[in-house]
């Protein structure tokens, strides 16, 4: 049964709670006849419409973490774009309504191509511009938008054979239009699309170091969340039987932000629910002067600042707070961890033949020969005036494990982060089996199998363990989270990634959220996210530090195992008797510089002799042009 | 030529409004990484609470000195209670949270005095001074004045003091700043109390040459937010000479293209300037560094 449920990408639970879910729908739906002040079908089907805008704001902010201050644009552009096409070129409304709103998308993905890439509050505050200056424009053509007052239109919506007119009419279209467009959004989170976004909303860099096309995503879900205020606003014209230019503004913009996140942002059907909340309120004050924004700043305020879940967070923490629930989400039994060479571990890259298998079915452009490591030459990397490393030369072969040692400042990360993609170097040549990797983005390098660690762990906060692992191999099978090159994850992915949990001794905590792990052991998360790619080349910043002797012995053996697999492993530490155990070749870093390359004995003489790396890094006066 | 002396006159005039909010908006980015989208509320507050004074018998300099002193107390207000508590929120949740700040002012205000518009006397006189054939207000003069001087005291104060220069560092690194015995809190509470002060500034001067209603706030941050953008929220004098830049743009495109026009066009310009700057130092989708 649960394995059922597990392919269905459904925990026990849902299914049980489904029958209250539909209840609650029922109840939801019928409410309008249940004599409430104010909250007439009239009054639901607004606020239906206003859902609908408000579940589009959900799927920047929610989904990808990208306040969205101009949702209102993309609906005042298609409402206008639909009632123009239908009064000037008398088109049919439902055919220029179904245009618009192709329209607005095919705009929303052109402008997301800039947009998509804006970080954090530059989006925000754009979107606020974009949303104004819409504002302005329909204003100031009062010839074809007729200005202040706006265009007006019939207010019946004409669908094929039937023409909507009455409330009731209407009220169930939008109630049918409203739960489509629930499931069809939270398709967009479900399974290992929830798990990718999860990490491109958390940790945006730790993603596109596997594989995910982080901007691309975020393109397109600026064009759904588009698409969808367009639908709101070819509805909202129909119903209003105007559209004004205030529809396009910024207080609307910021109000459909309200109903998203009074409603409970990123969860199914919360916007909606704001949005009827925060309607019927205002429908319900408007007889008391002027304290519609004042009631809908309040709560809006409130909620952002004491309840940040809104309505739908405030239940779910009111459910999970009932005793037992956190218990019955975890396993009931604890099983001893497991090592490489165990019959559980038997698909880990310690198994040659598991190491060759993948190597079969993994993404294109992949198939190296063995032999041809990764060859980093006379590479340097200047950070405004100061030379973090020059000329720095270096090779990692496969089935070895290379040691890059030196002090704080040596430069080490840097050079990681050039051979990972993360920096670009002044200048040159990074190769890997033979593919030059200066030009190539991390995705790209992804592709080819490269796969790196951070010093602190880069892990979703929000997932559990299982879903980190999940998500780091997921991300590289789909590099596209809709249409283009998408590739369905592989049917062993599951297998592999508990695999990985089991090499890493990670499997009696597989199912406890991020939040609650320790540091030492989110590192071994990693380590589980990097294995479960079966990467050619890993490469790991610092991947002892903070973990138990232990936990240390376990990555020890872990790295022999890749090694006996043909991975090139390239480690960057200053623990050098960590580096001693596992590394077969050594470099120690020196201002920059390359001081030693060649075994890990005479890297160990070579660095603990006369000075610890610490001072051999900063050398005889070292450290003052730093 | 009295056209252009005069478009150029107002543009300078309104630019002064958008510099020295956009200075505000540089001021509280400096102190605590936070964009004060609710910074325009100061000048709507203060616009508001001086024009009721002022039309209830309350002489007009008392009656903006209040409006003044109150923007001010809002700018720190802002900071001690809503931000201080939260300033470990990441930083997408506090710009929602300054929104429903500067949602809930202009709520309050719409409730307090209605959708109307409201005005009053200037306190620095109603003589003009004509020149080339223009006309300018000593209000608008002294607007412009007071924008230069506030950017060149600003940059003055964070550059070359030590207390300016603790401003910038709480910024870069709060713990490290604390531990080395600055008042972090202070710091933000000054440059919020200040950007609160400029915002009230502002309208003191410019609401008597036009007006002030409950909405004032939001398209003003939009504006002075461009400014301060385009000093890439560091420099005070830079946001002071772009918010005139955007002043002489509005005007010149309202007086030969098309009045109606003339803001669209220069939100969609500056915003694809923006996004052109911007678009080639992201990359991964908005992770500049790792």
């Amino acid at each position: 049964m649960r394995e059922v449920l597990a392919r269905a990408g459904l925990p026990e639970r849902i299914t049980a709670r489904r029958g209250w879910v539909v209840a609650a729908i029922v109840v939801l739906v019928a409410s309008p006849y249940f004599g409430i002040p104010s909250w007439s079908v009239s009054t639901a089907v607004l606020a239906g419409i206003f859902g609908l805008a408000a579940l589009a704001v959900n799927v920047l902010v929610g989904f990808g973490r990208m306040v969205n201050l101009g949702g209102a644009a993309f609906l005042g552009l298609a409402a206008y774009a639909a009632v123009l096409g239908n009064t000037r070129f008398a088109i049919p409304y439902t055919l220029a309504a179904m245009a618009s709103i192709v329209a607005v998308a095919l705009v929303a993905w052109l402008a997301g191509g800039i947009f998509a890439r804006l970080p954090g509050f530059y989006f925000a505050v754009a979107m606020l511009g974009v949303s104004a200056a819409l504002d302005g424009v329909l204003e100031a053509f009062p010839g074809v938008t007729d200005g202040d007052s706006g265009l007006t239109t019939t207010r019946t919506l004409p669908l094929g054979i039937v023409t909507v007119g009455s409330n009731l009419g209407w009220y169930v279209t939008i109630v049918v239009i409203s739960i489509v467009a629930i499931v069809l959004s939270q398709r967009l989170v479900h399974d290992w699309r929830g798990r990718v976004l999860a990490l491109v909303r958390e940790d945006p860099l730790a993603a596109s170091v596997h594989g995910v096309d982080v901007a691309g995503v975020r393109r397109v879900l600026f064009t759904v969340s588009a698409a969808l205020a367009a639908l709101s606003g070819v509805l909202l014209a129909r119903w209003q039987g105007v559209i004004v230019p205030q529809d396009a503004g910024i207080v609307q913009s910021v109000q459909l932000l309200g109903f998203a996140i009074v409603g409970g942002i990123g969860s199914p059907a919360g916007p909606v629910l704001g949005a009827s909340l925060l309607t019927w309120l205002s429908t319900a004050t408007s007889g008391l002067g002027d304290v519609e924004l004042l009631v809908y700043g309040l709560i809006f305020f409130v909620v952002v600042a004491y309840s940040p879940g809104g309505i739908a967070g405030a239940l779910a923490t009111a459910r999970s707070s009932r005793p037992g629930r956190r218990l019955l989400s975890r396993p009931a039994r604890l099983p001893a961890p497991a090592v490489p060479g165990d019959p559980a571990g038997a698909a880990l890259p310690g198994d040659p033949a598991a190491g060759d298998h993948a190597a079969g079915g993994r993404v294109p452009g992949s198939e190296m020969r063995r032999g041809d490591g990764l060859r980093v030459a006379g590479v340097s990397k200047a950070f405004g005036g100061v030379r973090a490393v020059s000329d720095v030369s270096l090779e990692a072969a496969p089935g070895a494990v290379t040691a890059l040692v030196g002090g704080n400042g040596a430069g080490k990360s840097t050079v990681l982060n050039v051979i990972s993609g993360v920096e670009r170097p002044s200048g040159g040549t990074v190769t890997f089996g033979g593919h030059e990797l200066a030009a190539a983005d991390p995705i790209q390098r992804a592709r080819l199998g490269i796969v790196r660690t951070f010093q602190t762990a880069r892990v979703a906060p929000d997932l559990t363990v299982e879903e980190n692992v999940r998500a780091g191999a997921e991300a590289v099978h789909n590099l596209a989270l809709l249409g283009g090159p998408a590739r369905r994850p592989g049917r062993d992915l599951p297998g592999r990634c508990r695999a990985a949990l089991a090499a890493t001794g990670l499997e009696h905590i597989a199912r406890r959220p991020m939040a609650e792990i320790g540091g030492g052991q989110r590192k071994l998360v990693e380590v589980a996210r990097a294995l479960a790619l079966r990467p050619r080349l890993l490469l790991m910043d610092e991947p002892g530090a903070g973990l138990t002797l232990d936990e240390l012995s376990l990555l020890t053996e872990l790295i022999g195992g890749l090694r006996s697999s043909g991975t090139a492993v390239l480690i960057v530490d200053h623990n050098l008797d960590f580096v001693a155990n596992v590394a077969d070749f050594g470099y120690l870093l020196d201002l920059g510089r390359v001081a030693y390359a060649g075994d890990v004995a005479g890297l160990r003489r070579r660095a603990g002799s006369a000075a610890g790396p610490v001072e051999a890094a900063l050398g005889p006066g070292g450290g003052s042009d730093v | 030529m009295a056209l252009l002396i005069q478009t150029i006159y107002s543009g300078l005039v309104n630019g002064a409004s958008y510099g020295l909010i956009g200075l505000g908006i540089v001021l509280c980015y400096r102190s605590s990484r936070v964009v004060n989208l609710a910074q325009g509320e100061a000048y709507t507050i203060a616009g508001l609470i001086a024009a009721e004074l002022a039309t209830h018998g309350v002489p007009v300099l008392a009656a903006a000195a209040c409006g003044i002193a109150a923007a001010t107390l809002f700018g720190a207000g802002l900071e001690r209670l809503i931000l201080r508590p939260r300033l470990a929120w990441p930083s997408e949740r506090l710009i929602i949270l300054v929104v429903a700040v500067a949602l809930c002012v202009e709520g309050v205000a719409n409730w307090a005095v209605g959708p109307n518009q409201f005005s009053f006397n200037s306190p620095v006189g109603s003589g003009t001074v004509i020149a080339g054939g223009a006309v300018a207000t000593y209000d608008g003069l002294v607007l412009i004045v007071v924008l230069l001087a506030a950017g060149s005291l600003t940059s003055w104060f964070l550059h070359r003091t030590v207390l300016g220069q603790g401003m910038s560092a709480c910024a870069e690194n709060p713990a490290v700043s604390s531990l080395l015995g600055i008042n972090v809190s202070l710091m933000r509470g000054i440059a919020y109390g200040a950007a609160g002060f400029l915002g009230g500034l502002a309208a003191i001067l410019l609401v008597p040459m036009s007006s002030v209603t409950y909405n004032a706030g939001l398209s003003l941050t939009l504006l002075g937010y461009v400014a301060a953008a385009l000093a890439a929220m560091r420099s005070p004098l830079g946001a002071c000479l772009a918010g005139l830049l955007v002043g002489l743009a509005e005007s010149f495109l309202g007086t030969y293209v098309n009045q109606l026009l003339a803001q669209p066009l220069v939100l969609g310009v500056l915003i694809v300037v923006a996004v052109a700057l911007l678009g080639r130092r992201v990359r991964f989708g908005g992770v500049i560094r790792a």
